[in-house]
């Protein structure tokens, strides 16, 4: 198998590694091309990974379902591997990195058999900038390319900004059997690598997001003088025009989305306030030469849990996923095939299908077992451009 | 920072743990070397941006949250930018600067300044409960939370304890 997919050495070296470890049946490199892309949707559509919506209410929407024991990142089941543990800290769970690497080794080897193995090369940051890191994801999922297309810039234009350079982050991303008890996602910061097996969900396998942008980027800021933190930024600009920026950490779920895509009250409104959403989540920052700290959001969309998103709660949310959208463990209404969520509005769907697949009757849903009894699972996401 | 957990990671929902900068799940190293950095960082940044706290989430007996929150918000981002501007001051209070509840706009709000008053209101019973948290959560971290840490914490619990 021809493993020299990108003509940069260092890549292809370690490409042709993880070929031998995961044995694909073929290799395909993502170029960030929208015929590529809807080619690999149509893949998707047949084999039943993800399922296309209406066309007319919620173009280019698709919905996917993960396994009913992969719906949430696994705190207790996500690594630091630094060569002290001491480096890692009594917080983070450690693992020795020869020991895990061994470990993982038997979880991947041909993990990949009869799959294509996808190249993902993205950047976190707009490609170019000073604030941009590059990375290459290899997966085995068309759901994982699909999300990475969405949340970060991913394309041959990476590839030429890396140039020949070794500067980039490695991850390794393989379903292998989605078994909880074999799931593991790891980092290695003194090798630039995260590796992910055995989950198919969010910010386990979408390895730009909290694995790099957040603990690979915040060991690197420690080490290169720059931040990396779990913050929304959100732009104001007051009626003369002057514009300012804040940023907040808020934890997962505690509504960092909805702050960043605030609509004002009236009364702020017709005096001529903006307020806009740079990011929702991750917040890079650096020192500018004016002394003042500058950030970006490395991402480019939006992850964000769908339950409890409606036209009150985040109208521009809700907009920005009616189209080219990506929704992962909602409620599927087969009336009009379109999707619904607890909290999206008052009509749950008469003739549904809940998050694991079942026969759905809203009347059974029960507030004290959210997980057994929504339609949508508290967890369940949209996945969104931020250009839209 | 505490937080309940939420469904965004697996394993049981609503329960308080301490939660620094958002960060505990995502800091790729030692969280008291986490802390040292962002202590260093803060004597390179010639001007730093002002750090506020925020709870948007006060109950009250009920278990209902008081303040409406979603695009309200944005009159407690007013008052800060104000406060960044110098334009307002604030009250002193032994867990900082709080605002006066005066200066929290209501326009349109279905709540009074007596509201506002009490979702500011600082319980000294209860900052001392959690200061004993604090410390619980500064010995797990371990022997790298930097001194500055500690005397802050000390400071605070003196002046919670007057």
């Amino acid at each position: 198998m021809n493993t020299n997919v990108t003509k940069n050495k260092f890549v292809d070296a370690w490409i042709a590694e993880m070929v031998e470890l995961v044995k694909p049946e073929n290799i395909v490199l993502i170029d960030g091309s929208n015929e590529q892309a809807e080619a690999l949707r149509a893949e998707a559509c047949s084999t039943g990974e993800i399922i296309k919506l209406n066309e007319r209410e919620l173009p280019n929407c698709y919905l996917h379902r993960t396994a009913i024991n992969d719906v949430a990142r696994v705190e207790n089941r996500t690594f630091i591997c630094t060569s002290k543990k001491e480096d890692a800290g009594n917080i983070n769970n450690w693992m020795d990195p020869k020991e895990c690497y061994a470990k993982l080794s038997k979880l991947y080897d041909g993990s990949y058999k009869g799959r294509t193995m996808y190249v993902i090369p993205y950047s976190m940051s707009v490609v170019g900038s000073p604030f941009a890191k590059y990375g290459i994801e290899l997966t085995d999922s068309i759901y994982v390319v699909l999300n990475m297309l969405i949340m970060t810039r991913v394309g041959l234009n990476v590839l030429e900004a890396l140039g020949d350079s070794a500067d980039f982050i490695k991850g390794l991303h393989a379903r292998a059997d989605i078994c909880e008890e074999q799931r593991y996602i790891c980092h290695f910061p003194e090798d630039n690598t995260i590796w992910s097996v055995n989950s198919g969900y969010g910010g386990n396998v979408l390895l730009g997001k909290k694995c790099f942008a957040l603990r690979i980027a915040s060991y690197l800021g420690r080490k290169e003088g720059w931040m990396a933190e779990h913050m929304l930024i959100l732009g104001v600009e007051s009626p003369d025009g002057d514009v300012k920026y804040i940023s907040a950490a808020f934890p997962s779920a505690c509504c960092k989305t909805n702050l960043a895509m605030l609509i004002p009250p009236e009364l702020y409104r017709k005096q001529g306030y903006k307020v806009w959403c740079v990011g929702d989540d991750i917040a890079w920052l650096r020192v500018g030469e004016d002394g003042r700290l500058w950030a970006v959001n490395p991402e480019n969309g939006f992850f964000g849990v769908a339950p409890g998103t409606n036209e009150h709660s985040n109208p521009n949310a809700l907009h920005t996923a009616m189209k080219d959208c990506i929704f992962t463990n909602v409620c599927h209404d087969l009336d009009n095939n379109t999707v619904w969520w607890e909290g999206l509005n008052d009509n749950p769907p008469a003739n549904a299908l809940n998050w694991k697949g079942e026969k759905w009757d809203y009347k059974t849903y029960d507030k004290k077992d959210k997980v057994n009894t929504s339609g949508a699972h508290p967890n369940s996401r949209f996945t969104a451009l931020a250009a839209n | 920072m505490a937080s309940e957990t939420t469904a965004a990671a697996a394993g049981a929902v609503g329960v308080v743990r301490r939660d620094p900068m958002a960060m505990r799940p995502f800091v790729g190293y030692d969280m008291g070397d986490y802390w040292a950095h962002w202590l260093n960082m803060g004597k390179v940044i010639k001007n730093a941006p002002k750090i506020f706290h925020v709870n948007w989430f006060r109950t009250d007996d009920e278990g209902h949250f008081i303040w409406p929150g979603f695009g309200d918000n944005m009159r407690v981002l007013m008052w800060i930018l104000a406060r960044c501007e110098g334009k307002v001051d604030a009250v002193e209070t032994p867990i900082g600067y709080v605002p006066n509840a005066e200066d929290i706009n209501v326009e349109g709000l279905d709540i009074d300044t007596a509201t506002i008053k009490e979702l500011l209101s600082v319980d000294m019973d209860l900052w001392l409960e959690d200061c004993k948290a604090i410390r619980e959560f500064y010995a797990q971290v371990g022997d790298r939370v930097p001194a500055e840490l500690y005397a802050e914490l000390e400071a605070l619990e003196e002046r919670l304890a007057k």
